[in-house]
């Protein structure tokens, strides 16, 4: 635990915790140590040697001795000096060697305004040169879409190699050569493999990987305007930085959140920005003719009239389609206008099911909800049935940082802190804490995994079952005098072994049998062992918000049922994109039933194609949202620029309709409909502060004119009605607020931005971070504020989680499972529009493993045929080595286009009865 | 070489280390070895407690001879003993011998490679450790290839292996021939290179004692600290004390190269002045050439001068002049080699050999090597040598991470300090004074023509 000791800097006494380097210390003081090797997630390896402080033994001591303060553990009554003379003339001498190699080219390097580098060498008082030699020049590598490569400018601190290697097990990048000549990079240039390549450009300390991107668009630091965020790309809910110029985009930057995502966003959070800028997004509002091919542009009050017309035609019959991409506030808007009975989920039934089997689960309490840090600090995972690497990064992240514990242990053992990175490494060795993943195929997580078993999802239920029935066995008064086989019993072990071992799954396998026995395996466990943990990824960012605003049933499939059987009169369309969950054909025969359509969506796809009424809907990027994640945490997410064009919120079309303003009625509707979104009105109201905060941070040099190609005239800024924030450097500076003590100064409104004084890169967060190296969330004063745990709060229901059953609703075909396929670059919507994922997305295919092969007389390249009732797929396939048996895994989203009733037609047998395809 | 050829036990020798080595190009096989009295001292350490010969060590003052002289024992007793102790435990001899000027080790490896794992058997016994290694510099062929026969020899005869001599002890010894790298020579950098990883040292604590060679204790000493444990358990820790001819215990084979009369190595009592080493074995200086200083234990220690040569060859006595012992092979500057040409010559190298780990030694290293080289070439500026003394402090213990910046300026700081005026002529006379043309090129050729 964290205790405080008294250290003395230049012989005055200061409080700081006793867990933390000297550096770390010195820095939440808000002392200006420089330093590039540490940072705070990776630990201290003394690379750099920048840290230097004068260390004496006592009061007596007038020699001192040189310490780097990142290897110094604090300690009770340590006495050090910063300013002494030969401490800082090491110091400036160690950024004048670095700085010998390092290019003179700030003012056409990206990284300028924004560079570690820049800040420590201006702090550390180096200004002349006096090197005489010429600089080592090294060849750049193409190193992907989301990388810039030049490593003239690197100085060596190793902490790209660290992170990429050590933290995120990724193996295509190293440090090559020696001495001075040191090349960071791949052996060959190529695309940087790992999913989190992308922090590299926030990791750097300098310029050598930038964001490739940004570079597309690029715009000073200064001249950005900010403000903070949540990731929309998956269900875990990073906290990010939005930067904009101009209604464009610039680029996603981390913002630390303890809880969630720390210091790091995976590469699809980072750079799937794009379809907020795309060509192809909606700006305007189009009309179709009646009984015509032609389309209008309507101005507002036209759109409304249209709306309200439709909205009140005599015997209108009104259904809404919610979605799971978008905000809390868009579906309420929606729900309320159709009401409960007429909204519908845009999910597919089998997740709608999963996903309201959970929130049962979640309100019984009868497991425990953690979050990512808690996933990080526990000792054992259990992993089924979802390849979190490709549907949830970031968890996966946290996963792979679980397995270093027992090394951590072991390094305690010998007195080393979890924060000395190399000697825990070297000591650590290959032990790891357990990881046990089930799953169908291979993942990335497998070279730190103790058991990969790669099972078919009705094998996967099997040895769910077992484990559970083992340990119900065990913990019974009299044992059953059933067998287990070896495997059942060991995992079940490991997880007992363990102090507080947690058990990640999803929804991604559609399987809610699979679900329901993970649920029970936890909620069993946990009567074990008090402090164990279950997290399950969900779709989409917003999938389980939708889910407790849609009643039982009213998803994708039953309205698609449902309009087949009797068309309404109005169907309104919010940000789903239906042809993703149906096949074209029937799905257009079905809408082309249908009198009016409505569609209410930020970018062109197919479903608006068929719109009578297309109302432009704001970005993300464009509104104050709020979001659920999947562990319920309720998030609160800034526009960062108004909302271009024709462009409005969900909330504002459907406003003059549905008799909600936007403030408090609606969010007084969202807590009608459950309950268990009560605590919304805690992180909207703290919205309110007694200060405007700025987006943009203060001018201090000149600002680019950003026009000045058409007019040297400055517009009047738009004003932010919704919120505190201003779109000018007006008001309190975002940036800034980090420098003050906002318990003091009653300031609620989230920071825009990271600074503070002298620290323009973002490594200016780390004066900011709490001392302990571990962080608490209940402690959560500082910087990034966590969000609000909607099921904490509650009073626990009583809920029984049904058995599984054995067989499971999965496609099976003659004990062969069709499963989808996940891929970080091709599973999300919006990512799709995306240039720089577009370029990583995988070709799609049908997996299959040899055996499965032979069985269907398939040679590897082969088109196979999967056919449902009215879509089919004809893919080639590929035959994968890790794979599990009786398995075929097809790409998600013509999984979900195939829906529930699907067979596989071999190449011989194509519409031919066939004893092995066609059951 | 003086070679003393006794296998009787009784008579106590005075030249320990060299006492198998004939002045043929013999090497003795296992056979040979034993009629000499080979092995004696591991089947009397056998014989003895684990504490019992740790003790022996403690009490023989044996300092390692790598170059730090760090007492052998009190290293040896922070590894974990006892039933709780990890396992397995490692010892690793350091054969990586890659100081500029230093060529001992070479000579025990390829004449003694018995003797080199009686002491590594002794090591492991005392340490109830489960496998040695040999980490040796791959350019010496023919030393790996006696070790190789010497160890199969051992394998063949329960000198290896399980259940040694009928002890119960059980060890292993593993020889792995470095891919050639300066650095190798740091033992947490070894380890490093022995798991198959980047050779960059290792933060300390832990140290290898403890956490070393894949995360278990480990013990890295040089060839010639083992090669003494045969002798110390033979004729005991006081006949080993005696040895000295001041503070320190034992012999040390000590190495003069450089413009002397008869450049070599000689197995001398610790505490030999450095001017009868010089003097007497060396023959003094070529004739013509006058000495104008040294560099008493390899290519990283500090210079000393002629008026040093009454100090005795200790660890703390060479400390006192403000150098250090090292390996104990001397190379002597004479008075027609350019200083400048020499310090720039071993400061190029440790540049190179640097791993590129720790900035001083990264950037700081090829910085003085960039004014050196421009001073040289009589292009240098008087505020060069300012900034070359800044550089030496840069690289200061406890700057780096490591030890070998701060070797590398050492005889960079001690030059500034004793040959100040040639560096200054260099600058002053916008030439090297040594010769008129590419100095540093000539001085090559020289070089190659002896």
């Amino acid at each position: 635990m964290t205790n405080k000791v008294t250290i003395f800097i230049e012989d005055l006494p200061y409080q700081v915790a006793d867990d933390i380097n000297l550096l770390q210390a010195c820095l939440s003081l808000k002392l200006d140590i420089p330093y590039f090797c540490w940072h705070p997630a990776m630990g201290s390896v003394g690379a750099c040697r920048q840290c230097a402080v004068m260390q004496y033994q006592d009061e007596e001591d007038t020699r001192g001795r040189l310490v780097m303060s990142c290897m110094t553990p604090v300690a009770e009554g340590m006495r050090i000096s910063f300013s002494h003379e030969k401490a800082e003339t090491f110091r400036a001498t160690n950024i004048e060697a670095m700085m010998t190699n390092h290019p003179h080219d700030c003012p056409v390097c990206e990284e300028g305004g924004d560079c570690h580098l820049q800040d420590m060498t201006l702090l550390t008082g180096h200004i002349t040169r006096r090197y005489p030699g010429t600089k080592r020049t090294h060849n750049n590598q193409y190193l992907g879409p989301f990388l810039n490569h030049e490593m003239n400018r690197c100085i060596g601190c190793y902490r790209c190699v660290r992170f990429y290697r050590d933290y995120c097990g990724g193996n295509d990048l190293n440090v090559f050569s020696s001495k001075n000549n040191i090349f960071f990079g791949r052996a060959e240039p190529g695309n940087l493999e790992n999913e989190f390549s992308g922090n590299l450009a926030e990791v750097c300390p300098t310029g050598v990987f930038t964001d490739k991107p940004f570079s597309q668009h690029y715009i000073r630091k200064w001249d950005l305007q900010s403000a903070p965020s949540i990731c929309t790309h998956c269900s875990v809910g990073c906290n990010t930085y939005v930067t904009e110029r101009g209604g464009i985009i610039r680029k996603i930057n981390n913002r630390y959140n303890a809880a969630i995502n720390g210091h790091f966003l995976c590469d699809r959070g980072r750079f799937a920005y794009q379809h907020v800028n795309h060509d192809n997004k909606l700006t305007q509002i189009w009309s179709r003719a009646q009984q015509s091919q032609t389309t209008h542009i309507f101005d507002n009050e036209q759109a409304h009239s249209q709306l309200s017309q439709w909205l009140n035609e005599t015997d209108a019959q009104v259904l809404g389609i919610g979605s799971a991409r978008s905000s809390l506030e868009n579906n309420a808007a929606l729900h309320k206008l159709v009401g409960g009975n007429n909204f519908y989920a845009g999910i597919a039934n089998n997740e709608l099911k999963q996903l309201q089997l959970l929130t049962k689960t979640y309100e019984s309490k009868q497991v425990a909800l953690v979050s990512l840090s808690q996933i990080e600090q526990s000792d054992a995972v259990l992993l089924v049935g979802e390849d979190v690497t490709q549907t949830a990064p970031r968890l996966a992240l946290s996963i792979r940082q679980m397995t270093k514990n027992a090394g951590i242990a072991q390094a305690a053992k010998l007195g080393i802190k979890p924060w000395q990175d190399e000697a825990v490494r070297n000591i650590s060795q290959d032990s790891k804490s357990p990881l046990i993943i089930i799953n169908t195929d291979e993942t990335k997580l497998a070279d730190v995994a103790k058991y990969n078993l790669k099972l078919a999802p009705n094998k996967q239920l099997e040895l769910l079952i077992e484990i559970e029935a083992y340990l119900t066995s065990k913990y019974a008064l009299t044992p059953s005098a059933e067998t287990f086989s070896d495997l059942a019993i060991a995992i079940a072990e490991e997880l007992l072994a363990a102090n507080n071992p947690v058990v990640v799954t999803g929804t991604h396998s559609f399987d809610i049998a699979l679900l329901s026995a993970c649920l029970r395996l936890s909620i069993l466990l946990r009567k074990h062992k008090n402090n164990s943990g279950f997290y399950c990824a969900t779709s989409s960012i917003n999938a389980l918000g939708l889910s407790l605003l849609a009643q039982p049933d009213h998803d994708i499939d039953n309205l698609i049922h449902s309009i087949k059987s009797t068309p309404p009169t109005l169907l309104i369309i919010m940000e789903t994109d239906l042809y993703r969950y149906c096949a074209n054909e029937k799905l257009s025969k079905y809408l082309d039933n249908i009198k009016h359509i409505v569609v209410i969506e930020q970018i062109m796809n197919d479903t608006v194609k068929m719109a009578d009424l297309v109302l432009p809907a704001a970005s993300f990027a464009e509104q104050h949202s709020s979001w659920l994640n999947n562990e319920g945490r309720l998030q609160r997410a800034y526009a960062v620029m108004p909302a271009s064009d024709m462009r409005q919120t969900p909330v504002q079309w459907l406003a003059q309709h549905n008799a909600l303003d936007d403030g408090q009625n609606l969010y007084r509707y969202m807590q009608t409909i459950t309950p268990l979104l009560q605590p919304i009105m805690q992180i909207v109201t703290t919205d309110k502060s007694d200060f405007p905060v700025a987006r943009q941070p203060m001018r201090s040099s000149a600002r680019t004119a950003f026009f000045a190609n058409i007019d040297v005239k400055e517009y009047a800024p738009k004003r932010d009605k919704k919120s505190n924030l201003t779109f000018t450097m007006e008001g309190v500076a975002g940036f800034r607020q980090q420098t003050l003590d906002n318990s003091q100064h009653k300031i609620t409104t989230p920071v825009t931005g990271v600074w503070s004084p002298k620290w323009n890169s973002n490594q200016a967060l780390n004066k900011d971070l709490k001392q302990s190296s571990f962080q608490d969330e209940a402690d959560s004063s500082l910087g990034a504020d966590l969000g609000l745990k909607i099921f904490d709060q509650l009073n626990s229901q009583e809920f029984t989680v049904p058995a599984a059953q054995i067989d499971s609703p999965s496609q099976q075909l003659n004990n062969l499972s069709i499963c989808p396929q996940h891929h970080i670059y091709s599973n999300d919507e919006l990512a799709d529009y995306s240039s720089s994922i577009q370029q990583l997305r995988p070709e799609p295919v049908i997996s299959l493993n040899q055996q499965q092969a032979n069985h269907l007389s398939l040679k590897s390249g082969e088109k196979l045929t999967i056919s449902s009732d009215d879509y089919n797929i004809s893919l080639p396939c590929f035959i994968s080595k890790t794979l599990a048996d009786q398995v075929v895994l097809v790409p998600f989203t013509e999984f979900l286009r195939l829906g529930t009733n699907m067979h596989i037609a071999t190449k011989y047998s194509a519409g031919n009865a066939n004893g092995d395809a066609n059951d | 070489m003086n070679t003393e050829k006794s296998s009787e036990k009784s008579t106590y020798p005075t030249k320990p280390l060299t006492r198998f080595i004939t002045d043929d190009d013999n090497c003795w096989q296992l056979q040979e070895y034993q009629d000499l009295g080979g092995y004696d001292g591991l089947k009397h350490a056998l014989t003895l407690s684990r504490a019992a010969v740790l003790d022996e060590i403690k009490a023989s003052n044996l300092r390692g001879r790598g170059g730090a002289g760090f007492p052998t024992g009190l290293k040896w007793s922070f590894v974990p003993q006892g039933d709780d102790a990890p396992h397995p435990k490692y010892l690793i001899v350091n054969a990586d011998e890659m100081e500029p000027g230093a060529f001992k080790d070479r000579l025990l490896l390829e004449k003694t490679p018995h003797q080199i794992i009686e002491g590594l058997l002794i090591g492991g016994y005392t340490l109830d450790a489960d496998i040695g290694y040999i980490f040796i510099r791959g350019d010496y062929y023919s030393a790996i290839q006696h070790i190789e026969i010497a160890l199969q020899e051992c394998y063949d005869n329960k000198l290896l292996g399980k259940d040694i001599l009928g002890s119960g002890f059980n060890f292993e010894i593993h020889i792995h021939t470095s891919a050639g790298r300066y650095i190798c020579g740091e033992e947490t950098a070894l380890i490093n290179a022995l798991e198959g990883k980047r050779a960059i040292p290792r933060a300390k604590p832990p140290f290898p004692q403890v956490a070393g060679l894949w995360g278990k204790p480990t013990i890295v000493n040089n060839v010639e600290t083992f090669c003494n444990l045969p002798h110390i358990l033979n004729f005991g820790a006081d006949w080993f004390k005696s040895l000295g001819r001041f503070k320190d215990a034992g012999t040390k084979i000590f190495g003069v190269s450089g413009r002397v009369k008869n450049p070599g190595l000689w197995e001398l009592p610790m505490g030999t002045p450095i001017g009868e080493i010089i003097e007497h074995y060396a023959g003094g200086m070529s004739d013509g050439y006058k000495l104008k200083g040294y560099l008493p234990g390899g290519g990283s220690t500090d210079f000393l001068l002629a008026k040093h040569f009454d100090t005795p060859m200790d660890y703390d006595e060479i400390g006192k002049q403000r150098s250090r012992m090292g390996t104990g092979t001397i190379i002597v500057l004479d008075d027609k080699y350019c200083p400048v040409a020499m310090v720039l010559n071993l400061v190029k190298f440790f540049a190179q050999e640097s791993c590129g780990w720790c900035t001083p030694c990264r950037d700081g290293l090829p910085w003085a090597a960039v004014l050196l080289e421009k001073i040289e070439q009589g292009k240098g500026e008087l505020a060069d040598i300012k900034q070359l003394e800044d550089l030496c402090k840069f690289a200061a213990p406890g700057n780096t991470f490591c030890a070998l910046a701060p070797g590398a300026v050492e005889p960079l700081q001690s030059a500034l300090n004793y040959f100040r005026d040639d560096f200054e002529q260099h600058i002053t006379q916008k030439s090297c004074p040594y010769c008129v043309q590419s100095c540093e090129q000539s001085h090559l050729e020289e070089d190659h023509d002896k």
